[in-house]
């Protein structure tokens, strides 16, 4: 029997709103949901960035990168690196993690998820396995790490970021269909079929609770927004 | 190094031990192999009151970030400094180098009540 899951359909949003609002999923939505995010303005332009960053390396590597640009620098509450969200197709899972266990094995039950999800739909991808790598890198998209999803190249399209809070897990995804050959739509597809299929869930449409929006909107007034959260390091 | 047995440990594999003046944090052998590859800890700040069961630091590991909770109530007298430069030693040594914070203030029989390393192991038998 399938797991009810909920398929979260929430308006266009900023960074800070996007970071705020996957907080207040994990935190208040039991079992599984997943979120597609849809950005505010017609490409994102936001670079979000992994909890123990440090800010002015950041900054650094984000005008060395894309230059003087201005756009929303937004500290994430889960792990990795850099992501710049210029037409991605970023994404949040949230999930039952009960049982403290290695993010490396849950971080792979995504992926290969997602790996079959796009099977299924004639999609060829691989999940990255190089071996032991050392330490993390600076900017996400920068090469492919351990399980993440590549293309049949080797060139990386999915990479993600894991929290564990109180026995549930928030996963933040980031995608680039182009990698794929494939667009927005079609990918997001794979994602919901991989899922679907891998963790047996059966997704229906939803729309957060009261009570999710409103410390949503507290969480990004309080934290995403504020520079005590995205300079404290 | 504290004994093991002389520790008291959570469900959420914090150990404390409780010296001449105040009760030393950190999260157990158990957890650190979990957990991975530490590359940073986000540590509360001396003179900070905490709340049994809080999440008041952050453990984090290549890709994930997991939240470490206070075994007891009481307030953060310091922080592990060593830390920043060489999170680590959570991994190397998780019971001694690797400690996160010591708390003062804390209530003997919250102590009391946590897991002994008998019961803890037995948690962990059951709990995997």
């Amino acid at each position: 029997m399938p797991t009810r899951a909920l398929l979260l359909e929430t308006p266009a949003l900023g960074a800070a709103a996007q970071m705020a609002l996957d907080e207040a999923v994990l935190e208040g939505v039991e079992g599984l949901s997943l979120r597609f995010y849809r950005w505010a303005g017609p490409v994102p332009h936001a670079v979000t960035f992994g909890i123990s960053q440090e800010y002015d390396a950041v900054l650094a590597a984000v005008r060395e990168r894309w230059g003087g640009a201005s756009m929303p620098l937004v500290r994430r509450a889960t792990g990795g690196g850099i992501v710049h969200h210029d037409g991605d197709l970023t994404f949040s899972l949230t999930f039952p993690w009960p049982t403290l266990s290695d993010p490396g094995l849950v971080y792979k039950d995504i992926h290969l998820a997602a790996h079959l999800g796009f099977k299924a739909l004639g999609v060829e991808t691989a999940l990255w396995s190089p071996g032991r790598t050392e330490g993390f890198r600076l900017q996400c998209f920068s090469g492919p790490e351990p399980k993440d999803l590549v293309s049949p190249a080797g060139v990386k399209a999915l990479g993600g970021a894991l929290r564990r809070l109180r026995g549930r897990g928030l996963y933040q995804g980031s995608l680039r269909p182009e990698v794929l050959g494939t667009g927005a739509e079609l990918s997001r597809q794979a994602i919901v079929e991989g899922l679907s299929v891998s963790w047996k869930a059966l997704f229906e449409p939803a729309e957060p609770s009261a009570a999710v929006s409103a410390r949503a909107e507290e969480l990004r007034r309080q934290r995403y927004e504020s520079d005590r959260w995205n300079r404290r390091r | 190094m504290p004994e093991p047995a002389k520790c008291r440990y959570t469900k959420t594999h914090e150990w404390v031990y409780l010296d001449a003046r105040s009760a030393v944090v950190g999260v157990t052998e158990h957890a650190q192999h979990e957990i991975g590859d530490v590359v940073f800890v986000d540590l509360p700040k001396a003179g900070r009151a905490v709340t049994q069961g809080e999440a008041v630091a952050v453990v984090e590991s290549v890709k994930a970030a997991f939240d470490i909770y206070a075994p007891l109530s009481g307030t953060v007298e310091a922080s592990n400094p060593a830390l920043a430069a060489d999170p680590a030693a959570v991994n190397r040594s998780a019971t001694d180098q690797g400690w996160l914070y010591k708390l003062t203030s804390v209530d003997a029989a919250q102590l009391a009540a946590l897991l002994t390393l008998a019961q803890y192991e037995e948690f962990l038998k059951t709990a995997a």
